[in-house]
């Protein structure tokens, strides 16, 4: 008897703790970058609604004015531009004091041929999809170093660690970003900074239409026309809604010990096990074939 | 068969190991890289050097005409250009990065755009990148490096789906540890980071780690690199990946199978 009494007391203390545990964390300072849209949106609303101190910068300035009415910050932030970058991280530190989590979220996809994407199209991408992030790191480092904690939370893509045709340049970028995070990792980890990953599959955002509307444009006249066409005329793939990432986003800042990456949405998981079980040779056969 | 070659970064280490062994087979071998006095023993080989710089677009449209021009065609490129970049992500500016980029990334790209085309025509061709173990894995300060070589694995990927169609092959070359110019550049590289850095007692560690392995027996020689290209060209149907040398199998079947949590735990164990 004695003993039960013991654990039911134990739980309730846990529990309590929980719920003392839970209301620090949501009066942690989040920045968030591409909120304007789908995964980063999605991943605001979460984090107002469950009481976090939200940034959310993007370019799309009158879109993402919905965070002012919900309670949050709207920030007007081009990742590729420095001084936005500096002025976005300073307010925060002005208003809040600190900066409990960076999620870099903000990337685009171009749908193009390697061969005929030109290198000022990937070069944009890049300085978006890699130095965009890169920048925000950096400019919220000094902070987090000085505070001894902080969580670098980051969407790549599924794409980090398996590829599809016409989309070189995205892939590319996805690649380079796990690898330079990875390292990150380990640079950053004694001064208490954690890194994240979180690699989504298929998510139902405007990803496919801007990826797509680049994809009209490079099939004009392209050697690559077969590769276009049955992608244009494949019925689209099975999607997760971005609240799915959202809900990773959270785990991701209030796990104690969260993981090194996150694999979520349609069809991540699977692909990326076909590749790695089965090689490079099996993998290609599956994703052309269904393009055929 | 006699085959014509071009090959990026051929005036030292891996890629002149490699471009002496297929002149030796009897290809017609052109040698491209800035430092073309570097390549004066190639020339005597029978060798082709012809100056370039990866990231110069008029250069090597320049390469690729004059080849055009005297051979009609490309049988295999291979773009071998790249150098590492270490220091950590804070003290690294974006600009040293973005070179970093241009070289080991768009300089591939450009090189294949500009080859491609011909390779379309003839219906067949080979591509053989120089990624390296460090595209599937990682070491501590070396984020930029691990970054390029992680996207020239991504975008070689992509390439061998889009090009297959006009049988056009694409092979990723993942190297170890290759005893090469890659460690002095390496040092030289830590010696311009700021001197108060947050990350100094990381850095000297490094630093003590590279000299040691240049000096011990860490490192295979590049012979071993040229063996497997040669190997790549003269086959019918190359892997899609090679990677030898050095530790480069256990590292990255490490990486892959150990988990990211107990393989950064092995690295900064190895510092």
């Amino acid at each position: 008897m004695k003993k039960y009494f013991t654990l039911i007391i134990g739980l309730l203390l846990l529990s309590g703790f929980k719920t003392v545990a839970a209301q620090e964390n949501n009066k942690k300072v989040v920045i968030v970058t591409g909120s304007a849209s789908g995964i980063g949106k999605a991943t605001c609303e979460l984090l107002v609604s469950e009481g976090y101190i939200v940034y959310g910068g993007d370019i799309q300035v009158e879109k993402n004015r919905y965070l002012d009415s919900i309670g949050g910050h709207s920030l007007v932030l081009d990742v590729t531009k420095e001084e936005q970058i500096k002025a976005g991280v300073e307010k925060v530190i002005k208003e809040q004091g600190r900066i409990d989590i960076l999620y870099n979220n903000a990337g685009f996809g171009i749908m193009a041929a390697a061969e005929e994407t030109t290198l000022e199209d990937a070069q944009n991408l890049m300085d978006v999809n890699v130095y965009g992030y890169v920048r925000m790191i950096k400019a919220v480092l000094p902070y987090m170093r000085q505070q001894k904690s902080g969580r670098i939370i980051n969407t790549t893509s599924m794409g980090g660690k398996i590829y599809f045709p016409l989309a070189s340049w995205y892939i590319a970028s996805k690649h380079a970003l796990e690898g330079w995070l990875d390292v990150l990792r380990l640079e950053v980890k004694s001064f208490g900074i954690r890194v994240v990953i979180i690699e989504p599959g298929f998510i139902n955002t405007n990803f496919y239409n801007v990826s797509g509307s680049y994809g009209q444009r490079y099939s004009q006249n392209s050697a690559y026309g077969h590769v276009f066409e049955p992608i244009f005329k494949a019925k689209q793939p099975k999607m997760s809604e971005p609240v799915v990432i959202a809900k990773v986003v959270e785990k991701a800042i209030t796990k104690r010990h969260p993981k090194t990456r996150y694999v979520k949405g349609k069809n991540g998981k699977m692909l990326i096990w076909i590749r790695r079980t089965f090689g490079d040779k099996f993998y290609d056969r599956l994703i052309m074939k269904r393009l055929k | 068969m006699k085959k014509v070659i071009l090959i990026t970064g051929a005036s030292s280490g891996m890629g002149k190991e490699t471009a002496k062994k297929l002149i030796e087979e009897g290809h017609k071998v052109y040698t491209a890289a800035r430092r073309i006095d570097n390549m004066a023993d190639l020339k005597q080989l029978g060798g082709l050097p012809i100056q370039m710089d990866v990231t110069n677009e008029a250069d090597i449209q320049k390469v690729v005409d004059t080849i055009i021009k005297y051979e009609g065609k490309i049988d295999v490129l291979w773009n071998n250009a790249g150098y590492g970049l270490y220091g950590s992500v804070e003290d690294v500016s974006l600009d040293e990065a973005r070179k970093q980029m241009e070289v080991n990334v768009f300089g591939i790209a450009a090189m294949t755009q500009r080859v491609v085309p011909h390779m379309r025509k003839a219906r067949s061709g080979l591509i053989i990148n120089t990624s390296s173990m460090g595209g599937k894995m990682y070491f501590p300060m070396g984020a930029w490096y691990h970054a390029s070589k992680h996207a020239v694995e991504g975008l070689s990927d992509c390439l061998r789906l889009e090009l297959k169609e006009f049988n056009i092959k694409v092979v990723v070359l993942e190297p170890g540890f290759i005893s090469t110019e890659f460690g002095s550049v390496l040092i030289d590289n830590f010696e311009k980071l700021p001197k108060n850095s947050a990350y100094k007692s990381m850095m000297d560690k490094i630093i003590e780690g590279t000299k040691k392995s240049a000096q011990g027996n860490g490192s295979s020689k590049p012979s071993v690199i040229a063996n497997t290209v040669s190997k790549i060209i003269s086959t019918n149907n190359p892997k899609t990946r090679y990677r030898v040398g050095k530790f480069a199998k256990p590292m990255v079947w490490m990486r892959v199978y150990l988990g990211d949590r107990l393989f950064d735990k092995i690295v900064m164990s190895q510092m």
